[in-house]
This record gives C-alpha cells, structure tokens and sequence, in this order.
C-alpha cells in the first residue's frame, strides 16, 4: 500500500492523507467472498499521529452488485473519461477520481464517482455550483449547520477540536461572520451530490425510484464515514457575501465558490478570456442578488476575490479595469476602501464598483446606481475585515 | 492575458453587438447578407420512450422514417436516403460517444434503415473520434450527436460533435470553442455531412455534458436538416425555452454559444438567424419549445 501524504489545510493540526489501497477483485478468495473494497483512505492528523479511516464501499448492497473494476482516474485521463467536462474538475484542484458501478437487474445501474479533490474548499466550490435538491445531510449522517468562520470543528476521532480557517477560543467564536446554513448532501431525480472531506461525490441511478435512492442513501453513509462525515466549513471567502445588503438577498440559485475563469464563466459570463487572471491559488465567491418580489430590471452581482498575494491582486484588478471598464458612461470619484482603493463607474449594464485591499479584490455588477454598488462593495469589505480578523485572532 | 483584441466581453453583448462575433481577435458583425433559408424538421412521438425511459424501437423507426422523408421531400425512406448518399459512398456515422451518448438504438436505426435502403452494410462505418485518414476514407458523413447544454460552449450539440476530427480538440476548447465551426471546413470533413440528425430522446439543459437528471427531459424528438448551423440554432432554441419554462423567467446559456453564430457569420457553414429558418415539425406537440 502506498501512502501519499497531503497537507489539506493551512493549519498543521489537521491533515487528510489519501492512501490508495489494492482494490479486492470481485471474486471469491480462498472460499471467502471479500464484502468490500477499499477506496483512498483518508487519515486525520493530530499531533504528528495519523488515523486511518478507509471507506470500504460493499460489493453489495440492498441488491445492487458492483460490477467490473473499479476504474481510477488521474488528472492526465478525465479528459478520457470525460472530455469537455474535465476542465471544471481541473480547475477546482482534483486530484484523482474512482468510478464504481452497482447493477441490479431489477433497478437498473448506479454510478458512483468519488474526486478526490486537493481540499474541502474544492469539494465545497463544485456542490455550490448548484444548491438545488433534497437535503439529506441528516439522513447520511453529515453535519449541517450555520458555519462561523474560525469555528472549531469535532473530529471523528477524539474529543478534541482541529479547526479550518481559524482556532480562536470558543469563547471568540462570535467574532467570526457566518457563512449561513448550506448543505453538504443533496439528492434530485436519482443524482446524488455531496461532499465530505476533500471528496466530492456523484451517485446516479439510471432509474430515480425508492429502492434506488436507499441504495445511494446507504452507500453515502459509508462515504461519508470514510471522509470522518466532516462537512469542512466553506471557505472563509464565502463569509465575504453579505447575507443581506439593504433588501437585497441572494438569489436562489445561491452562492458559489470557485478557482478558475472558466467557472466564472458559466456561473456568470464575463469575457472570453481570463480577465481577471484568476487561477488555483485564487478563491472566489460570487452570488446574484435579488429583491422580494423580483421583477427589478437590474439584479447586482457581488464577486470577492482572495489572490495569493497583494500584486496578483493588483494585477487581477488592473487587468480588469482596462479590459471591463474602459469607456464608461460616468465614473465616480474614487475611495477609499478600508486599505485599499474603491471606485464605481456606469456602464450599459448600470453601475459597476470595484475594489481593492491587499489580496482582495470585490467587484460589483449590474447595480442600479452608484449607491447600491458602493452598498455592496462596503458591506463585503466589512465582512472581509472580520474572516481576516477572526483569522488573526486564531494564530 | 492574450491581447485584449481577442476578448469578447458581457459589455459587449449589452451593448447590442450580439448579433457580432469575436473571431480572429475582432468583431465581426453580421452584414446585410442575401435572403437565405433553411428548414429543420422536428419529429416527435409521445410512445418514442417508455416511463422508465426505454426506447420504444419501433416508434423510433418510424421518427427517422418520417424524418428524412421530411428532410429530403422524398415520398418513400429509400428514395431519401438514396437522395443523400449512394451505394458506393463510404458513409461515417458520427454519434456522440458518451456523457449522454447518442441513444444506441438510433444508430442501430440509421445503420438498419440505410441497409434497408440498398447501401452494402460494409460501407458504413463509425466515424466518432477516427483518425484523420480514416475519416478521408468516407465520401459522405451522417452526424448523430446528442441534444445537451455544455458548460464550456453554451450548446455542445452539431458543431462540437465533429470536435475529434480536428486532430487537436484542445485548440477549440475555453474561447476558441467559438471556432468549432472550422473544423467543418477542413478538407477531409468539408462538403460531406449529408445530413445532420440530433438525438433530443431525452436532451441536457443545463450542467451539461455530465448527466444530470434533474435538466434532462424526455422530448421525445429528433431534429434534423442538412444545415448544420440551422439545425444547431433550433436545438440551441429548444434548448432555451426549456430553461425558461424551469425557472419560469429566462435563464441564459452561461456562457453563451457564440460557436453557433461564428459558424453562420464567420465560417459560412448555414443559416443561424430564426426568422431565416422554417421548422417543419410534426408529431407529438406537447411543449415543443419552438
């Protein structure tokens, strides 16, 4: 067995480790029938000591048998596997992909693909692309909760607390803004989507009946104990989208996080090219707003940004500005914007504001007027001031 | 960054100039062009699949039937095939190979009806993904792609369904997918799709081209025509009035499929403005989306 040891998170407290075990063929074994096979194993890291917690999906289950072998896909063959939808796995840092099939002559097949993806935020960023189906966190066993970011997190394996993107106290836990509740599971039309851990999963059944969703109701429970039935915490950047600004919400269609230009694009298309240099070492949030009622013409999108550095964000910003918001209608007098700069400007889909601080850059779009973009620009720097702060406030 | 002259942005899409195309590093805008037309057949049976979504074979042969006797205007199926290609032609089917793959059946169909229609069975051969050389072999090409939205090129139907003959798909991937329409243009593909006949059995609207069952729908349908871009702008039509009717507001393409005019505009492949366009549906007419 080989082990590859992989620092998921910031902190040194808390480590996933993938560990690609043999798989047990499908056949009977000195007259005994193997009942599982193992998948990458994850381990938890506390103090330097490594616990192992593979997941052995069953050969079996409610009817359904896995079929052939298992099938392991690199970042070299998805595009193999799937070619023109290998990019967004790509760009949300994947790492390996396993692909099970369950038949049932009765019920039909079920395809089961884990991504082993770089880290929860990856796993996280590819479920909130779409928000929409049956909550079954409780179901499968999954945490679901209003995140705090810098919140202290149970581990699977002892009482103690690991965190995510912070370790203050719990008595500073107030300080962090929240994230707001979000799933980790969630089932529509014989598809499963959820995440645990690092991995991001994709269960469908060719037939959506009851029978079919026990049978990936079950096997998410055997997942989702191998990924330590850890929903990660969404990465901090998602705390940088106001809940709120004014009587403005998010849209149903809700909030995403994401790495790369091309995600960007399909969530909300912005050019052809990557205007904003945005790239794996960037994380990005992004969501529509909307007013009760709706029918508004003008529907602002907030995006935030964190670059690895102040210059990439300079250069992510700059690049934008001379692309995006050159030739405008008006612009405002620039800002100040907590350390950094501000400036809104109109252009023919309304107002747009832009701002910068340090390795953070928010823009604005499709507001009404230079009031409402500056709303939306303030309200998230505020709120990157605190995941900033309650970050410090945890080293 | 490439230079900025090669970059369509939203801004330029608000501004009107959705009717102009980025290609080659500039816009291109749609001139005053000649009165052009094209027709697109749409044929449909509710029976074409069952509940548990089968496809009744039988229904579906009469679809094609109908179809390509619509398409080519010819009173009997063997008189329209052979209207389209003949004995001696090498014919390459092209179906889209997976994530929501052509429907086996329809190619077993195609393969059935124009064997029936007096082509040696020994002439028709699977053309997806072949080499170049062997795709010069074929004299006439049947396309069989899937109707799906794609996450990377808005619509990923007609025109990306010859994407592998390119020799080099990469090179039409992220922005130059606005160029899918070249690759119709190459010397070994140029001239010899016959006819172009979508699978919408059960099309992808969104998230595409992983499956997801959740935008998948049984329509029910085929699609077909001898423009390629005509037929791509019907599907692309279908395709967004079906996001219209789940979010019951319109819900764009994100990105949007700028292949589909570039290959009017740019690469003179067909026709893509709707007004030019006469669908000939027929069938089941329950929400067509047309």
């Amino acid at each position: 067995m080989s082990v590859h040891v992989r620092s998921l998170v910031r902190s040194i407290l808390l480590m996933f480790v993938f560990s690609w075990s043999a798989v047990q063929p499908v056949t009977a074994l000195d007259g005994v029938e193997p009942l599982t096979d193992t998948s990458a194993t994850i381990m938890a890291s506390q103090d330097g000591k490594l616990q192992m917690s593979p997941i052995r999906l069953p050969l079996e289950v409610l009817g359904w048998k896995q079929s052939g072998t298992v099938q392991r896909i690199s970042r070299e063959t998805i595009f193999d596997y799937m070619d023109g939808a290998g990019e967004l796995y790509i760009g949300y840092r994947f790492r390996e992909l396993e692909v099970r099939e369950y038949e049932s002559e009765k019920n039909g097949p079920i395809l089961v693909e884990l991504y082993f993806m770089e880290s929860p935020d990856d796993a996280f960023g590819l479920l909130s692309l779409d928000w929409g189906g049956e909550v079954l966190d409780e179901v499968i066993g999954l945490s679901w909760s209003d995140f705090r970011v810098g919140q202290r997190l149970p581990t699977t394996s002892d009482s103690r607390t690991s965190e995510r993107v912070g370790q203050e106290p719990a008595s500073q836990l107030e300080s962090g803004p929240t994230v707001g509740r979000l799933p980790s599971a969630l089932f529509g039309s014989g598809l499963l989507r959820m995440r645990t851990g690092p991995i991001y999963v994709r269960m469908l059944a060719e037939q959506d009946t009851a029978a079919t969703k026990q049978a990936i109701t079950e096997l998410a429970k055997i997942v989702a104990s191998g990924g330590g039935k850890l929903s990660a915490p969404p990465p901090a950047i998602m705390a940088a989208l106001p809940d709120a600004v004014g009587d403005y919400a998010p849209a149903s269609s809700g909030k995403a996080f994401f790495r790369s230009h091309l995600v960007l694009n399909s969530v909300y298309f912005l050019a052809t090219r990557n205007i904003l240099d945005l790239g794996p070492a960037c994380e990005a949030a992004s969501s529509e707003y909307r007013r009760p009622g709706g029918g508004e013409q003008r529907k602002p999108r907030l995006l935030v940004v964190k670059y690895p550095t102040g210059e990439a964000a300079l250069k992510g910003g700059t690049s934008f500005e001379q692309v995006y918001l050159s030739k405008p209608k008006r612009a405002s007098e620039g800002f100040e914007w907590f350390e950094g700069q501000g400036r809104t400007v109109e252009i023919e889909e309304g107002w747009v504001g832009i701002a910068r601080s340090g390795a953070f850059l928010a823009v604005a779009f499709d507001c009404p007027d230079d009031e409402t973009a500056r709303k939306f620009l303030n309200q998230s720097g505020s709120l990157i001031t605190k995941v900033e702060n309650a970050k410090l406030e945890g080293k | 960054m490439k230079n900025q002259a090669s970059i369509l942005t939203r801004r330029d899409f608000v501004r009107g100039t959705a009717s102009a195309i980025a290609v080659g590093g500039t816009l291109v805008r749609a001139s005053a062009a000649p009165a052009r037309s094209a027709t697109v057949v749409v044929v449909r049976d509710q029976k074409a699949m069952t509940e548990a979504l089968s496809v009744n074979a039988a229904a579906l042969n009469a679809m094609l039937e109908e179809t390509v006797k619509r398409v080519t205007g010819a009173k009997d199926v063997k008189s329209a095939w052979l209207s389209l290609v003949g004995p001696k032609d090498r014919i390459g089917l092209v179906p889209t190979p997976h994530l929501n793959p052509t429907h086996d059946e329809l190619v077993e169909a195609v393969k059935a009806s124009l064997v029936a229609a007096g082509i040696p069975e020994g002439n028709i051969v699977m053309a997806q993904g072949r080499s170049a050389s062997a795709i010069r072999e074929c004299t006439a090409l049947i396309s069989l792609p899937g109707l799906k939205a794609h996450w990377l090129t808005g619509i990923g139907t007609v025109l990306k369904n010859y994407i592998m003959f390119s020799g080099n798909p990469s090179a039409y991937h992220e922005a130059d997918s606005v160029k899918l329409g070249e690759i119709w243009s190459r010397p070994d593909v140029k001239g010899k799709t016959k006819l172009v006949l979508v699978d919408a059995l059960r099309p992808l609207c969104d998230k595409g081209p992983q499956p997801d069952p959740r935008y998948m729908w049984p329509y029910k349908g085929l699609i077909a025509g001898v423009d390629p871009v005509a037929v791509e702008s019907i599907c692309l039509k279908i395709i967004t009035e079906k996001r219209r009717a789940l979010r019951g507001e319109p819900w764009p393409l994100s990105p949007p499929p700028l292949c589909v005019k570039a290959a009017d505009v740019t690469h003179k492949l067909g026709v893509s403005d709707l007004a030019q366009i006469k669908v000939d549906a027929v069938g089941w007419n329950q929400e067509m989306l047309l």
